[in-house]
């Protein structure tokens, strides 16, 4: 049943939004009754192999999800759902990049605006669309159909993903890297402010130096450093609970999902108040190029100075990340609990 | 025995076939869904009748006539699993009976003019 459900995914990949369940449903049902009347025939559960056969004469999922889509005359049917796919890519690649360098480009410049940079992506949105859609022309004149019914095998299916399911590695992920933090502010590394280059192994200028180059160096942090340890190690208690609790109940809910993007935000802002506290008091880098400590501390002022922006673009993803798993969450139509 | 055509004229005529076909299976899946039926066994019932079509054409033909208001279809759970069962509609019913009587007319036609088997 396995591939069934794979056959079913890849099909409505290919399928508008509010075609996807009902066809679905429809299709899965109509699988299952030939299964059963094959069984029946045969008088014992088909082979995997079988029920590959039995999909591939019902046509690539492309070619069937094509049917259930309205007639389009400069692009066929067969080729609208490929068409429709790389138009959304190309929409992707020509948007998404330079809007993201462009509020990056804002953030860092306040007060001035990037004349182009916002410009440039629609018109080569445009211009992109117009290729893609005489290109898809082309092929449509040519004939050349990527969604025939035969040349495809069922077995190379992808496995079908369940958005709503919390995958093991990430929950083990999590109570890991929450547990070494543990043991790291355990062990006192997270509650001092000043800390030492380690005496055999110095980092300087990109390369890994030893002692005999090097002599002595020492970061000192602001004292919020240790405050916001502290309250990372509490907030990974809680982590860890929380994700020990999804490896047994490895499902998205609503409760888990606000949990998750609460946790995700209180890190998030205790980071901002951690960056706003010019966190690198003091660098030294004895034997390193006298530009290098300058550097590292520019970067922690700049990281002061845009904290706020930093923390409002995290909060952003995390928001769009627990919309995505709610959205993932929604109600399906009744025909789906076939 | 039938003569054997070059691989064009093979081409032409199964275009042919299957547009005429295509107008045939709508009067034939109306008429069959006089009686309610689910879409598996609609696709068993016209492939006993010598009208056998594949899924990838009557699902989304069921749908296009449900769109048109000539077919009603409802969820129910039957052998423990939810399936879609299709009926004629009201107008539905009006159409197929119109459609079969020009069906009849066509039929008719094709004879008198000396197409048909019953060609005189």
């Amino acid at each position: 049943m396995d591939l069934v459900e794979r056959y079913i995914e890849a099909v409505k990949f290919w399928l508008p939004a509010r075609l996807k369940e009902d066809v679905a449903a429809e299709l899965k049902d109509d699988i299952r009754s030939e299964i059963e009347e094959a069984e029946r025939e045969k008088g014992r559960p088909l082979t995997s192999d079988e029920v590959a056969a039995l999909l591939k004469a019902r046509g690539n999922p492309l070619y069937v999800a094509s049917r259930y889509l309205p007639q389009h005359v400069l692009i066929g049917p067969e080729l609208y759902p490929i068409y429709i796919l790389v138009l959304k890519v190309v929409a992707a690649i020509c948007l998404v990049p330079p809007i993201v360098i462009g509020i990056a480009w804002s953030i860092a410049n306040t007060g001035t605006t990037p004349p182009s940079i916002f410009a440039q992506p629609f018109n080569s949105l445009l211009i992109s669309f117009a290729v893609v859609t005489i290109i898809f022309a082309v092929i449509e004149r040519k004939g050349i159909n990527p969604a025939k019914k035969d040349g495809w095998n069922p077995m190379s299916l992808r496995p079908v993903t369940d958005h709503s399911r919390i995958k093991r590695s990430t929950s083990v992920g999590d109570i890991i890297a929450n547990l070494v933090l543990i043991a790291f502010f355990l062990l006192g590394y997270l509650s001092i402010t000043t800390y030492g280059m380690p005496p055999s192994l110095i980092i300087a200028n990109g390369h890994i130096v030893t002692t005999q180059q090097v002599l002595h160096g020492h970061v000192t942090v602001s004292p919020e450093w240790v405050t916001y340890w502290q309250i990372i190690v509490v907030v990974g208690v809680v982590e860890i609970a929380f994700s020990a609790n999804n490896l047994f109940h490895p499902y998205w809910t609503m409760p888990r999902i606000i949990a998750r993007a609460l946790i995700d935000l209180v890190k998030t802002g205790v980071f901002c108040w951690l960056l706003q506290s010019h966190v690198i008091r003091e660098l030294v880098i004895q034997g390193a190029p006298a530009d290098v400590a300058a550097q590292i501390y520019r970067v922690s002022e700049q990281g002061a100075e845009h904290a706020r922006q930093i923390a409002a673009l995290i909060g952003f993803f995390i928001a769009v990340t627990a919309l995505t798993r709610l959205w993932h969450l929604r109600p399906k139509p009744a025909t789906v609990a076939a | 025995m039938q003569k054997a055509w070059s691989p064009e004229v093979q081409t032409v005529f199964e275009n042919l076939r299957l547009e005429l076909r295509r107008g045939s299976l709508i009067l034939a899946v109306l008429g069959t869904l006089r009686r309610e039926q689910y879409g598996y066994t609609l696709r068993k019932t016209l492939e006993d009748h010598g009208m056998a079509v594949d899924e990838g054409t009557l699902y989304p033909l069921l749908r296009r006539l449900e769109t048109q208001g000539l077919l009603e279809s409802e969820w129910r759970e039957e052998d423990k699993r939810k399936k879609r069962f299709y009926r004629l509609s009201k107008t539905g019913a009006e159409v197929f009976a119109r459609l079969t009587a020009e069906w009849h007319s066509i039929g008719e036609a094709i004879s008198h003019i000396g197409g048909g088997h019953g060609s005189r």
